[in-house]
Formats: C-alpha cells, sequence, structure tokens
C-alpha cells in the first residue's frame, strides 16, 4: 500500500525540472564556447602543458 | 619587453615518487584479495576456515583497497606531478604534501587491519568505521588546502582543464563522504548512520555511484588531458570538446546513482531520474573518449611500438566501453535482468581493470623514468605486461557478463504452468561455478602483470642515477594586474573562485533535487502500524550480520516482478525498512534474497546451516560461521545501542531500553529451547549465533502476505 502511495506521489514535475536545468545549462555552455573570440583562448590554453618553465 | 620578472623555483617530485611506489604496492595488495575472493566464490574453502578471511569481510578489503589505496595513490601521484607544471609552481607546501602521503598511507593500514576484523559501518565503499571517516576527512581538507593554495601561488595565467576536472573531483568527493558517512556513534568502534531504509539507500547509492565517478573517473580523466597530449607530444584534439565533457560530466553524473536501485521500494520518479540521467551520460562520456583517441590520431603506428601509448588506448577505450554498458544497464528492463548477477561485477572490473589500471600503468611508465631520470629498464616486459593485463580482463568479463546473464535468465525463467523452471537457488549456483574458475585464471594474469611492472618499474628505479639535484626552473611572476581589463570567458578560466562556486552549483544541483524530497518523505512514508522495530536480540544479531558482510552476498530487496514472487514472496516496501539503520538491501545475489526469509525454515535450520551450508544445502558455496557458536553475545551494550537508535528516531519505551540486556537474554532463552528437540544444548543461549538466528526469523515478517 505504502509503496503504491509512494509511486502514485506526484513527482512527474521533478524529472522534468531537471531535464530544463540541465538543457539550460548544456545550451548556454555550448554558446560560450562557441563564440568566434574563444578559439584564440583555447590555442593558447591547450599548449599549457608544452610549457613547464625554462629551465635554468 | 625587459621588464618580466623572472621567478626561479622547483617542483616537488619526491611526494610524486612516493604516492607512484605506493599505487603499486597497494595495487598488488588489492589485486591479491580479489584473487583470493574470485578463488572463495570457486571454492569455498579457500577462505582457510580464517573468519577474517571470509568473503563478507574480505570483499569490502578489496574494493577499498583497489578504490582508494590504488586508484587513490595513482591519482595523487599524477594530481601532484601534473598540477606543479599546469601552474608552474611547487606545491603550497611541503609539509601539507608529506601529510597527506602518510596520512593516507596510515588509513590503508587502518583499514586493512579493521576491515578483516569485522569493523565496518555495512555501506558499501563507505565501510570504514567513523575514526576512520573522520581522519579520511582531515587528510582530504589538508589535500584541498595544499591543492588550492598551490592554485594560488600559480605562475600560469590560465587554467588547464584537467585542473578543472580535479578540482571537482576534491570538492565533490568531500561532499560525498561527509554527508554519507554521518552517523551516531555507539563506542569507538561502532555507529549506526543517521539515514534509514530507503533515505539510507538513496544517499549511499549517491554515494556509491559518485564515488566512480567522481574518484575513478573525474580525476583520471584530468590525468587523461595531461598525459595523453604528453605522451604524443601534441595537443588534445579538441580543447572546445574538453569543455564540454567537463561540464556535462559532472552536471549529469551526480543524478545517475539511484539506476543502482531499479524496481526497489525507491520512489518511482527517483527511479526514472536516475536511468534518464544515467542515458545521457553516454554522450559526454564518449566525448570524452573520442577527444583521447583522437589526440593520437595519424600516430597509430607509435602505439603500436611504445608500451605507454598502448595502455592509455586501451583504457581510453574500456572507458567508452564501460560508459556505454552502464548507460545500458541503467534501462529499466535491462537492469531487471542484470542486476543482483556477476554481469554487474564484470561491469565494474572492465572499468576498474580496463580504465583505471591500464592508465595508471601508462601514466607511471611515462612519470616514473621522468621522475627518477632513468630509462624504463625493459619495454619487453612492459609489452608482455599489457598483453598479460589485457588477456585477464578479457577473461575475467566474458565470463563474468557469460555467467550473470546466465544466472539472470534461470532466475526469472517461469514455465507454463506459472512456476519457477529453477525453484532451488542452488542450482543457478551450480550452472555458474564453472565461470568462476575462468574468473579466478583472469585474475591472476591481471595480478601476474601487476606484479610484472613491479618488477619493471624497481629495476628501472634502480638503475637511476643517484643523488641528482632538484631542477630549477623559471618562469614569468603572475601579474594580476596585467589581465584586470579582461572579461566574461577569459576571467572565468582565470577565476577559480568562481569557477570552483561554478563547478560546486553543478554537482548540488542534481544532489538537492534527488535528496530533498526523499527526506520530506519522511512524511508521507506512512510509518505502518504493522512494522515493529527489532527486540533488543535481534538488534544484536543485525549487528552481526553487518559485521560478517553477509550484504556482499544477500540482498534484502525483492523486486516486484513475477519471478521474484514465485521465489521470494511479495515485494518489499518502503515502510519495512524505516528503521535500518542502516539499509542492507545489498547490491548481489551471490546467495539467495533474505528479506522475507524470516519464518521460512524452523530455527535449528539456520543453526545448521550457518555451522556447515553443505550439511544442509548440498553445493553450497556460503562459508561456514563456525566462530558463532564460540564467541558471546554482548548483552551489556544493548542499552546504548537502543538509546542511540532512538535518538534517531527508532520508537523504543524508556522500559525497553533500561531492561534491553535481559529482554534479548530472555528471547535467546526461548529460541534455544525451540531447537531443544533438534538437539541443540541450552548452553548455546548466550552464543552469538542465537542473536543471528533472531535476527534472520524476524526478516519481513511484519508485512508478510496473510495467506
Ligand atoms: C560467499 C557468499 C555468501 C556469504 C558471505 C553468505 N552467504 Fe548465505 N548463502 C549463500 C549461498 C550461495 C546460499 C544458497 C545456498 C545455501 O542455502 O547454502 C546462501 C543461503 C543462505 C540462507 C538460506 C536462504 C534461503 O532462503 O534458503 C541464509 C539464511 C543465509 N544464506 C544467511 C547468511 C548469513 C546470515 C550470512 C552472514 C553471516 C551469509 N548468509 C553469508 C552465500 C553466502
Amino acid at each position: 500500500m505504502k509503496s503504491l502511495v509512494l509511486s502514485n506521489f506526484s513527482h512527474t514535475w521533478l524529472p522534468l525540472v531537471a531535464l530544463i536545468i540541465f538543457v539550460t545549462v548544456f545550451a548556454f555552455m555550448l554558446i560560450h564556447i562557441l563564440r568566434k573570440t574563444s578559439g584564440q583562448l583555447y590555442k593558447e590554453v591547450e599548449q599549457i602543458p608544452f610549457d613547464e618553465g625554462e629551465k635554468k | 619587453m625587459n621588464d618580466k620578472k623572472l621567478e626561479t623555483f622547483s617542483y616537488d617530485d619526491s611526494v610524486v615518487k612516493k604516492f607512484a611506489i605506493a599505487t603499486v604496492l597497494w595495487g598488488a595488495v588489492g589485486m591479491l584479495v580479489g584473487v583470493i575472493l574470485a578463488a572463495q566464490l570457486a571454492d569455498w574453502r579457500f577462505n582457510f576456515g580464517l573468519e577474517w578471511l571470509t568473503f563478507g569481510r574480505l570483499r569490502p578489503l578489496h574494493t577499498n583497497a583497489i578504490i582508494f589505496a590504488f586508484v587513490g595513490n595513482s591519482i595523487f601521484a599524477g594530481i601532484y606531478h601534473s598540477t606543479q607544471r599546469l601552474l608552474k609552481a611547487r606545491m603550497f607546501s611541503d609539509m601539507l604534501s608529506n601529510i597527506h602521503f602518510w596520512g593516507w598511507q596510515l588509513i590503508i593500514v587502518l583499514a586493512a587491519l579493521t576491515l578483516p576484523l569485522g569493523y565496518t559501518q555495512g555501506k558499501e565503499y563507505a565501510e570504514l568505521i567513523w575514526p576512520i571517516d573522520i581522519l579520511i576527512t582531515l587528510i582530504w581538507v589538508v589535500f584541498a588546502v595544499n591543492f588550492f593554495g598551490t592554485l594560488k601561488k600559480r605562475r600560469e595565467k590560465h587554467i588547464y582543464v584537467s585542473i578543472w576536472f580535479y578540482i571537482a573531483s576534491i570538492i565533490t568527493v568531500a561532499l560525498l563522504h561527509i554527508v554519507n558517512s554521518i552517523s551516531l556513534p555507539v563506542s569507538l568502534m561502532k555507529s549506526y548512520p543517521i539515514y534509514a531504509g530507503v533515505q539510507d539507500a538513496l544517499v549511499q547509492w549517491w554515494y556509491g555511484h559518485n564515488a566512480v565517478a567522481f574518484f575513478l573517473t573525474t580525476p583520471v580523466l584530468g590525468l587523461m588531458y595531461y598525459y595523453v597530449p604528453k605522451a604524443i607530444n601534441r595537443p588534445v584534439y579538441s580543447y572546445r570538446l574538453s569543455i564540454v565533457h567537463f561540464w556535462s560530466l559532472i552536471f549529469i553524473y551526480i543524478w545517475a546513482g539511484p539506476h543502482h536501485l531499479l524496481y526497489t521500494a525507491l520512489p518511482e520518479w527517483a527511479q526514472t531520474i536516475g536511468m534518464v540521467f544515467s542515458i545521457m551520460l553516454w554522450a559526454p562520456s564518449w566525448g570524452g573518449m573520442i577527444n583521447g583517441l583522437l589526440t593520437l590520431r595519424g600516430a597509430w603506428n607509435r602505439v603500436r611500438e611504445e608500451s605507454i601509448l598502448k595502455f592509455f588506448v586501451t583504457a581510453l577505450t574500456f572507458y567508452g566501453m564501460s560508459t556505454f554498458e552502464g548507460p545500458l544497464l541503467s534501462i529499466k528492463s535491462v537492469s531487471s535482468l542484470g542486476h543482483y548477477t556477476d554481469w554487474i561485477v564484470g561491469h565494474v572490473h572492465a572499468g576498474g581493470i580496463g580504465w583505471n589500471y591500464m592508465f595508471a600503468a601508462g601514466m607511471l611508465y611515462y612519470m616514473v623514468p621522468k621522475l627518477w631520470k632513468t630509462k624504463v629498464y625493459s619495454e619487453q616486459i612492459a609489452k608482455a605486461q599489457y598483453w598479460t593485463a589485457t588477456l585477464g580482463l578479457l577473461l575475467y568479463y566474458v565470463s563474468m557478463v557469460v555467467a550473470g546473464i546466465t544466472q539472470g535468465l534461470m532466475w526469472r525463467a517461469v514455465d507454463a504452468k506459472g512456476q519457477l523452471v529453477y525453484p532451488s537457488f542452488i542450482e543457478t549456483v551450480d550452472k555458474i561455478v564453472p565461470m568462476y574458475w575462468i574468473r579466478l585464471i583472469g585474475g591472476l594474469l591481471v595480478l601476474t602483470s601487476m606484479l610484472m611492472m613491479i618488477y619493471n618499474l624497481y629495476k628501472s628505479i634502480k638503475n637511476a642515477p643517484k643523488n641528482v639535484e632538484e631542477e630549477e626552473f623559471q618562469a614569468e611572476a603572475l601579474d594580476h594586474n596585467k589581465y584586470k581589463n579582461e572579461k566574461g570567458h577569459r576571467k572565468l578560466e582565470g577565476l577559480t573562485a568562481t569557477f570552483t562556486v561554478l563547478a560546486t552549483i553543478a554537482v548540488l544541483v542534481g544532489t538537492i533535487i534527488e535528496f530533498v524530497p526523499a527526506f520530506l518523505s519522511k512524511d508521507f512514508i506512512e510509518v505502518s502500524e504493522k512494522v515493529k522495530p527489532y527486540s533488543p536480540l535481534e538488534v544484536a544479531g543485525r549487528d552481526i550480520y553487518i559485521r560478517e558482510g553477509c550484504y556482499n552476498c544477500h540482498s534484502q530487496m525483492i523486486r516486484p516482478m513475477v519471478s521474484e514472487y514465485l521465489r521470494y514472496g511479495k515485494a518489499s516496501e518502503a515502510a519495512e525498512s524505516v528503521y535500518d539503520h542502516p539499509f542492507q538491501w545489498g547490491s548481489k545475489r551471490t546467495g539467495p534474497d533474505l528479506a522475507r526469509v524470516g519464518g521460512k525454515y524452523p530455527d535449528s535450520w539456520h543453526y545448521f546451516h550457518m555451522k556447515d551450508p553443505r550439511k544442509v544445502i548440498q553445493g553450497s558455496i556460503m562459508p561456514e560461521y563456525t566462530w558463532l557458536f564460540g564467541e558471546k553475545t554482548e548483552y551489556q551494550v544493548l542499552t546504548k545501542k537502543l538509546k542511540v537508535l532512538k535518538s534517531m528516531g527508532v520508537p523504543y519505551s524508556e522500559e525497553e531500553i533500561y531492561n534491553a540486556s535481559e529482554l534479548a537474554k530472555e528471547q535467546a532463552k526461548e529460541i534455544t529451547l525451540n531447537m531443544a528437540d533438534a538437539g541443540v544444548p541450552m548452553k548455546m543461549q548466550n552464543k552469538q549465533i542465537i542473536a543471528l538466528i533472531a535476527y534472520l526469523q524476524r526478516l519481513g515478517v511484519d508485512m508478510k502476505e496473510e495467506k
């Protein structure tokens, strides 16, 4: 009986909220990284592993 | 420009070396324990009749050793090594680095001592008792201070994507560990978690799943984004993709825990969230894998020749396979077949061996020669190690998937008359024992490969020049004023604080949306009239059940399916475990479900079964629990235990608490008297076996179906 009550409890909006939040965040992130200006920045950043400072 | 200020500094590699050595040593120990466990399932006698080697006590040691000792030390080695170089700065404090290292090893040693002795909290991958939990928290804080301190004194403006992964991992692991470990102590070695039943299950698997995510995956992905480009000497295929990978992964991962609880008494909406987000996880995971593999594009000939790259490519491939299989297993209908079976065991080993071990091996072969200024002793041994490990992994994985699916199908087989085709559980075990032998061979091969690496690295280090001085480097100091006018994205790249907050929010969103209703649910799980708290003796028995780790082989959660109804009785309900601190639903059925075992057999059946399972069930692979027949039940602590349980909401009366010990003794006497006809002497009444029987006979009886 209890599990019946639980499973009928209307929480269907919760997965929906979760999905909406995710899609929004994801869309913002995409717009953010696909901006034209970011290309140059990433070119610099991806080189970081290859610069450990000059050996003295 | 001549006005740039060059600063001279050096990297602290001594702590990296220590973590690297600890990685392989604990790795071998963890794998050896795994091999012993594998042997025990093939033939139970491999516990040599020693209580602290029995499956239920040893399996937590294996999982903890592999996760926290082997992979833990390897990610610390990699993080300390790469972070300093990516930030062009020595670690914030050498002393904190050392406290971190020695503190972590102390934790591992304590785990290795307490778990076989039966000191456990009975929650998977979080078994360690509360004082060790506190120690873990302290050491983690030391690590975090050291890490963020280094970030602060860095000489590199931009934060490379690896560092992002490290930050998210450090924050989230802290959150997971603290929230899941909250418990009230009864004594120095014993405590009860504040959560019970469904809530405990939700918190536990939020933790358990995200231990996989934020301990075994995200830190290693951070390492991958550093070491794969370094090993092949070219930048990552797409830096953009790595950012998409990062944000979507941490945002989605945190939700996926409930996929461990499909078809349980967890509310349906939470199961749905778990399933949907798990399936979504497939996309970013594969994005990451592709990004890693494409970094190697055009250099496949080198993969053929260099073991480092072989290990990395295999690791990425298994990362891809496991993150495909994971979402697949999260689909409810697939889960209904795979859950509780060896398929899941195969799945985690594809991740653990295929991804974590292979990656660690590649990283160590890259790192050790650099750290010790030497060459790898033998490329031949490295190659042989690679093939041995790969063959072992394949044998392991295939045998477990075959065993899992075979047994899963046998459990659910129902004939035309609506009856179970294989009503006897042991028949379904017998069928897969040959697979357990093949798994053992696979495990032995993987262990052998580990020993080969130890030998190879040992020889490499031994041949290294002695007393090399620490190298010094120069780099420009970070001039914050220079970047003052940057906007938007550039700013975010540099602003660690903002970034850390955003990453924290990303993991908190999923956590909160899942947790809040679950905690409010206390209001709407009407505590059933029928479900009563455990009697004092049953509490004592339950603690023995937890101590012996029976949950490593037995579930206590009947799923709402015809075949389960026929085998075990009606489906478990949330109300039935409201007093279970901790919940003991389990995750694997090496033996049958026990949720409604109460009353199924007479007391004496359990008595003789626990003493020698094979006397009762021919071909059983359950261990003998002979020591329960010698050790006495601890009656004195029961009052304290009930008091603690009451403080967490279990409705005991003052009288019960006060008389706990007397009540327990009375019930024990009654049970023993019951078994007199079967030849059980009265002097057994104060032995632990009686308490355990009391508990087993209580399971599921409160809400049994009235016939
Ligand atoms: C290595 C795995 C393993 C461990 C650990 C283990 N069991 Fe078992 N258990 C089995 C198997 C397999 C069976 C089925 C064969 C049999 O009945 O002996 C079983 C059967 C049982 C049964 C009979 C269930 C039924 O419905 O017939 C009970 C009761 C039981 N176990 C209790 C325990 C308790 C209590 C512990 C911990 C003290 C424990 N088991 C630990 C594997 C295990």
